[in-house]
């Protein structure tokens, strides 16, 4: 490997390492993890005026856990990931770290205490460079809810880069860190990971702990890993997934070592390809990049074999009804009283609790805490709420079946390339479609992963694989078979 | 023309578990300095999560068994939404319509007439802060809120409309504190706040066929004040209906310096809770080897000094789990649970 750290053409930079490129020469003694710290801090100097992707960097904080991770490996600590920089969204819990949501309400919240991931990364000595925008609170799929500032996608900076976990991919995607941490509710890793040319895992619900990420809906919300490839994205999953008792939606099942399913090879493999997930409205450039990879996965040795999964049609009006009535009640506490913002100018409890929320709260938040609030309502209760959750049965039943046939399915992550800034801002119901592949997986509970699969226009397209509870090792060896024999992972964008 | 006075009872008792209902802190908060016995999960800070004291559910079945309750073969909580600056997480971690048990009774006696009082239903929910109002010498109110109470593990227990004075509503009640304090789920008092009562009051004319409109009643401190609040009540609300008044729904508070009863302002009770089933916390199946368990484990020999005061303590739960059982889920609880057969279980949590 030729590396060098000036800026010369053709080499390869320490940012641009792969955590498990990182770890190797770290390992080796041939860098160290300051070296590596300082590089990354040196692009995000470079590039992050042109592309917003982070809330806060956390530059002394990062230099001085190099330093530890340098003593640990001298120590003997082989960890995979102990010295390699990181972002963290900005809604899961950093102790000490303000953890803001990119909301005015939480602008000054510093947690005291760390999420179960951050209280695992900090026991592998990662290195923390800083956390991630977002849309507020997790709601959006451009991040242009941000309220601080949208995120650009650096394959064309007029354009979204999706969200809500926009700046974790996008720091991954312009070597601003090695990897990153984002959450996914609705699509949130998956859909940014797409537009942005990068591996994103929204794991099995209940696989990797909640505790210390800001609810946005209890029931879909995972935290999962965004990654330079599969074979880091297998790393961050052996570091962050296990069962956390603090956490009771948590599933106690023994966590595997997810690189022992870095095989190269699908060899009967069976392969579902659901129909409703080539939507109307789907660019054709899309379906091209789609059925490009699919045809590679099926050279690698799989069974293809179309299927249909007729119920997904319902999954986006069951979750615009589920998302946002657990939503109505997560953002409830965010009232003034205890910490965050809170208005002064109110002249009761009453009209100091209305301004609190009516300044903190961005619109599209406010729009889904009045959407879950009516769903909710005396009277609409039946109607909405208990059909959407009948509807969420019927969903996870169907992929239940369909897993019987197969042991994977394959989709694109979204219908579209990435689409630009102001483009869907005012048409929510134009910006919810865009999830519209990635939203079923949440209903169901179940496991997704968004690879790399090709460009449309010279922008990229993600392909979507679905597996059943707890098969990330599936997912993580149709990945990686896919990746070893294309090269798309590999193209960075020009910044 | 005579009247008949209805009352049904809901009461609020803390459960005796070292730690709170839903994290680790201690509830031995009776003397401690405010804003001593908190956590960033009963201050309600952004995400953090809720873990069942598996201790309060075991105090809970057996207080519900004592009761001559039916154990629910499945059970789950639900979140009631309301704000309210003493609520931390601007919902409160409930039960709504899947108790964790229901029709059970307690028999009293009054003047030598023994007769049982049914009980709707006994669930598990946790306690609010504790808002204390002040007012500055310059005249200024302001409220402080002590967060000490919040998340104290509260067992509620609702009577039906049973009770037709208010000498059986303080019998009720005597009973049912000394059967808490008997099982050693409870003992503190009204007066601490530990035992809380209101009450629901209607009054029907004896040619009449319909009750008046129920009217609630709150902040009565001791039994003394619930049979003195009740009193007033009734009496209020006959002399109103014969002076040809209209009795509307509504919540009153008693005002024990003046001895009334007074109107709350309309903000403060017009809810529409909105609950759903709490997201965070995994539908449970109760299963009969553990309730029996927890049957055998509770006293056995009846309460000292009592004439038929030991309730039936035999397990009444029949039903049995199999793998049909889980069929039978109701699909809303399926629902609510992400993956049945892997969230629904016996799982339980810390015993604290």
């Amino acid at each position: 490997m030729n590396i060098a750290n000036s800026q010369e053409e053709g080499e390869l930079r320490l940012y641009q390492l792969t955590s498990h490129e990182a770890h190797e020469l770290l390992w080796k003694r041939e860098i160290s993890a300051l070296e590596l710290t300082e590089a990354v801090l040196g692009r995000i100097a470079q590039v992050e005026e042109q592309i917003h992707a982070f809330v806060t960097v956390t530059e002394d904080l990062a230099l001085m856990q190099a330093r530890e991770a340098d003593e640990r490996i001298r120590a003997g600590d082989a960890s995979p990931l102990v010295g390699i920089p990181t972002m963290i969204k900005d809604n899961i819990c950093t102790k000490g770290i303000a953890t803001t949501c990119s909301s005015r309400m939480l602008e000054n919240f510093v947690p005291p205490y760390d999420a179960t991931v951050m209280q695992r990364l900090n026991r592998e000595r990662a290195v923390i460079v800083g956390k991630g925008n977002m849309d507020e609170f997790a709601m959006g799929s451009s991040n242009e809810h941000s309220a601080f500032f949208p995120t650009r996608n650096p394959w064309d900076r007029e354009r979204v880069p999706g969200g809500s976990s926009g700046g974790p991919a996008v720091a991954v995607a312009t070597d601003e860190v090695i990897y990153a941490l984002g959450s996914d509710t609705g699509g949130s890793i998956r859909q940014p990971a797409g537009f942005c040319n990068v591996v994103g895992l929204k794991p099995t619900y209940g696989r990797v702990s909640r505790y210390g990420l800001v609810a946005f809906a209890s029931s879909l919300d995972q935290i999962g890993p965004l990654t330079k490839d599969v074979t880091d994205c297998a790393l961050v999953m052996n570091a962050i997934a296990c069962y956390d008792p603090r956490d009771s939606t948590s599933v106690p099942q023994p966590t595997p070592d997810y690189t022992k399913s870095l095989i190269p090879e699908l060899k009967g493999l069976r392969l579902g390809i659901p129909k409703e997930y080539f939507v109307r409205g789907m660019e054709a450039g899309v379906e091209q990049v789609i059925w490009d990879a699919i045809a590679k996965l099926e050279q690698l040795g799989a069974e293809v074999e179309e299927t249909s999964l007729p119920h997904t049609r319902y999954a986006l009006a069951a979750y615009y009804i589920i998302a946002p009535s657990e939503a109505s009640a997560n953002l409830a506490r965010y009232d003034g009283v205890k910490y965050g913002f809170s208005a002064s100018d109110a002249e009761s409890m009453w009209d100091a609790m209305d301004k609190t929320r009516q300044y903190g709260f961005g619109p599209e938040v406010k729009r889904r805490i009045i959407l879950g609030t009516y769903a909710l309502s005396a009277g609409y209760y039946d109607a909405y709420y208990l059909k959407a959750q009948k509807v969420r049965t019927l969903i996870r039943r169907e992929f239940e079946q369909a897993f019987e046939r197969f042991d994977a399915l394959v989709t694109p992550t979204s219908p579209t390339v990435p689409f630009k800034l102001g483009e869907k801002v005012e048409d929510p119901l134009q910006m919810y479609l865009s999830d519209v592949c990635t939203l079923p997986i949440n209903i169901a509970g179940i496991p997704g992963l968004s690879i790399p699969a090709g460009f449309s226009d010279g922008l990229p397209v993600g392909m979507q694989i679905l597996g059943k509870p707890f098969s990330e090792e599936t997912l993580i060896r149709i990945g990686f078979a896919y990746e070893q024999a294309t090269d798309w992972h590999k193209r960075r964008p020009p910044l | 023309m005579t009247y008949e006075t209805v009352i049904g009872l809901e009461v609020h008792a803390h459960l005796l578990t070292k730690s709170k209902m839903f994290c680790g802190c201690s509830t031995d908060y009776a003397n401690a300095p405010p804003n001593t016995h908190v956590c960033p999960i009963c201050l309600g800070m952004p995400g953090v999560l809720p873990v069942i004291n598996w201790k309060a559910m075991e105090y809970a079945v057996m207080t519900a068994l004592a009761l001559n309750c039916t154990i629910s073969e499945f059970t789950k909580f639900d979140r009631k939404n309301y704000p309210y600056p003493d609520l931390m997480k601007g919902y409160q971690i409930s039960q709504y319509d899947t108790p964790l048990s229901r029709n059970g009774w307690l028999e009293i006696e009054v003047d030598g007439k023994r007769g049982r009082i049914n009980i709707t239903r006994v669930h598990l929910e946790e306690d609010v802060a504790k808002l204390i109002h002040r007012t500055d010498p310059s005249g200024e109110s302001y409220s402080l809120v002590d967060v000490n109470r919040s998340g104290i593990p509260l067992l509620e227990i609702v009577s039906e409309p049973d009770i037709r004075s208010p000498e059986e509503a303080r019998q009720y009640l005597m009973k049912l504190r000394s059967i808490l304090q008997y099982l050693g789920v409870s003992t503190r008092n009204m007066e601490e706040g530990s035992f809380r009562c209101d009450a629901n009051v209607s009054i029907r004319g004896e040619d009449s066929p319909r009750y008046s409109a129920k009217i609630e009643v709150k902040n009565m401190n001791s039994f003394k004040a619930v049979y003195r609040a009740l009193e007033y009540e009734a009496e209020r609300q006959r002399k109103l209906l014969e002076e040809g008044g209209q009795l509307v729904q509504e919540t009153r508070n008693w005002v024990e310096e003046k001895g009334v009863t007074v109107a709350q302002r309309s903000k403060e009770y017009a809810h529409d809770y909105r609950y759903f089933p709490e997201p965070d916390l995994p539908p449970l199946v109760l299963s009969p080897a553990w309730v029996e368990e927890l049957s055998s484990a509770s006293p056995s020999s009846p309460m000292p000094g009592g004439s038929g005061l030991w309730p039936n303590m035999a397990c009444r739960f029949t039903m049995s789990i199999s793998s049909s059982a889980l069929k039978r889920l109701p699909l809303t609880l399926k629902a609510a649970s992400r993956f049945p057969l892997q969230a629904i279980g016996l799982r339980k949590g810390p015993r604290r």
